[in-house]
């Protein structure tokens, strides 16, 4: 689905990733761990074509979107839900789900819109409401459905859970699973609370200081002896 | 009383500073910064009113067509050529705002060319003209208040209907808000830039195309146009067409009246000042609620808001 090789970026001179590989396959969850400050969110954003690029490839479906606007990747199925500020304060749930769905036609718009209602029903009693008036658990659900509607075969998840309650928490990583189970969706997920991200996800990538240090499948991540302890907070079971 | 004269002036001036308030307004919520040189357009406007009735002795209404194309060429010109190219660059809110008031100079520049250009060809002053002898009356109106009247109305329902119902329209609100987020999601924010651009200058050309059927029309309109069209942008708000709206009806109708009644109280010589007045307001708006009408309306919304969830906490308890 998405190979990236050798990715050399960050905000204008300020360099932040460093020669960075990173895989996911299709139908897979994988998700990106770190310290603070280790580059993860710049990662995501370096995918979408948020930064500059110094060097490296990123491969989408056999084709090389490197130099892609986030417009056009958008177009061509990647979809990217950052961490604060993934919805529309000022406009209505429902012109934030139209915004999502920008780049569908009418009647698949509809159908969209009509799946992603059915998944997050709380949403049909707040069409006209404006965002600023949900609160955070709401918003980031509303952020959620918006992935729903998007055309993408490839969504990146900024610390989704990210100041939410743990109850919510949860909830949000349940519908992440969802996600990819019914829509076939492949996710890629950085997260802070390692132990949950770890559990929902197949793959996971360990980032520390803008370079990958480890790459292996969750489990062996979770029980890893000294990576969990030193990098993520995880206790052995 | 007041004359009947003085009432058609200041619905006349309100009406076309409204059309270049929006403008301006639209223009800085997207683009995020002052454009000085949006009251160029205006100029132009008033240029090619005068080309059109002085040197092709065409009706003056002719022009304002021509006036929104070629404005809005501008401002799509303007944008991609210097704003877009400094941001390719690194430039900064500030070199960006500064090449709008090198870009104001040299229109200003190139429409001093231009009237000396047609002063011969057209055999007449190309500098403080005025065509209200080229107008039109109707029910004994004058046809340019009827004329911007309707344009302004119409223009408002457009801008309205854009902005909330199509598609288009509200990925303008959404790049407005945030353009990282609106371009992830599929925006394409250089052409929505570009677009909104080419429809404000656009609306700032057919302002200025009929401002010479009622105000003497010369190459510095524009710029003397921007001090009013700036303090009527603040005082709406900066963050709302609507707000921008309100803005250049108060500071349009001010103006005009104001002028007029210190005309009266310490004579005509007053008159020369009258840039004061919009000035003055700008200073009381920025010093005493310096979010504009459109922050008080805000503020006021939120009071109620808060007032009703102590009410609803109150009975709950």
């Amino acid at each position: 689905m998405i190979e990236v090789y050798d990715l050399n970026a960050g905000y204008g001179k300020l360099h932040i990733l460093y020669d960075v590989k990173l895989k996911v396959n299709d139908n897979e969850i994988v998700t990106v761990l770190g310290p603070n400050g280790s580059g993860k969110s710049t990662l995501l954003k370096t995918i979408m074509g948020l930064t500059t690029i110094y060097g490296g490839k990123i491969i989408f479906d056999g084709k090389d979107v490197t130099k892609l606007r986030p417009d056009e990747k958008a177009k061509l199925g990647l979809a990217y839900i950052p961490q604060i500020g993934n919805v529309f304060t000022n406009l209505t749930v429902k012109e934030n789900l139209i915004m999502a769905g920008l780049t569908l036609d009418k009647s698949e718009f509809n159908d969209r819109l009509e799946y992603a209602l059915s998944v997050f029903p709380f949403l049909k009693a707040c069409l006209d409401r404006k965002v600023k008036t949900l609160s955070g658990g709401e918003r980031q659900m509303l952020s959620m459905a918006m992935a729903l509607i998007m055309k993408s075969k490839f969504i990146m998840f900024d610390e989704p859970t990210g100041n939410l309650a743990p109850k919510i928490a949860t909830e949000v990583l349940n519908k992440i699973i969802e996600l990819r189970e019914q829509s076939k969706l492949t996710i890629l997920l950085v997260e802070q609370a390692a132990r949950k991200a770890l559990e929902v996800s197949d793959r996971a990538y360990l980032l520390v200081s803008g370079r990958v240090i480890y790459e292996g499948s969750s489990k062996e991540l979770l029980e890893h002896p000294e990576l969990g302890k030193l990098y993520l907070g995880v206790k052995k079971l | 009383m007041i004359p009947l004269a003085l009432i058609e002036d200041a619905l006349v001036y309100a009406n076309l500073l409204l059309m270049l308030t929006v403008g301006f307004t639209l223009t800085y919520l997207i683009a995020k910064i002052p454009n000085f040189a949006h009251g160029e357009f205006a100029g132009i406007g008033v240029y090619i009113t005068f080309t059109v009735a002085q040197v092709w002795k065409s009706n003056p209404y002719l022009a304002v067509p021509l006036a929104f194309i070629i404005s809005a060429f501008s401002g799509a010109l303007i944008y991609n050529g210097v704003l877009r190219t400094l941001k390719r660059f690194g430039g900064t809110m500030i070199s960006l705002t500064i090449s709008t008031l090198a870009m104001q100079i040299m229109i200003s520049a190139l429409l001093n060319i231009y009237a000396d250009y047609l002063y011969p060809i057209a055999g007449a002053y190309s500098r403080l003209f005025l065509f209200r002898h080229l107008d039109f009356e109707f029910i004994g109106l004058p046809g340019v208040l009827i004329v911007s009247t309707i344009f302004l109305l119409t223009l408002i329902t457009f801008l309205h209907l854009m902005l909330t119902r199509t598609r288009f329209g509200i990925s303008l609100r959404a790049v407005v808000e945030d353009s990282s987020l609106a371009s992830i999601l599929g925006v394409n924010v250089e052409l929505a830039c570009t677009i909104s651009w080419m429809l404000t200058a656009g609306i700032a050309g057919v302002a200025g195309s009929l401002l010479p059927l009622w105000f003497q029309g010369h190459p510095y309109t524009g710029s003397m146009l921007l001090t009013s069209v700036f303090a009527a942008s603040i005082l709406g708000g900066l963050s709302s067409i609507y707000g921008a709206m309100i803005g250049a009806y108060i500071i349009g109708l001010t103006e005009i009246f104001g002028t007029y009644l210190l005309a009266q109280t310490f004579g005509a010589q007053l008159t020369a000042y009258r840039s004061l007045i919009p000035l003055t307001i700008l200073c009381i708006v920025l010093l005493i609620f310096p979010r504009g009408i459109t922050g008080l309306i805000e503020d006021l919304q939120a009071r109620r808001a808060s007032k009703a969830m102590v009410k609803i906490r109150g009975e709950g308890s």
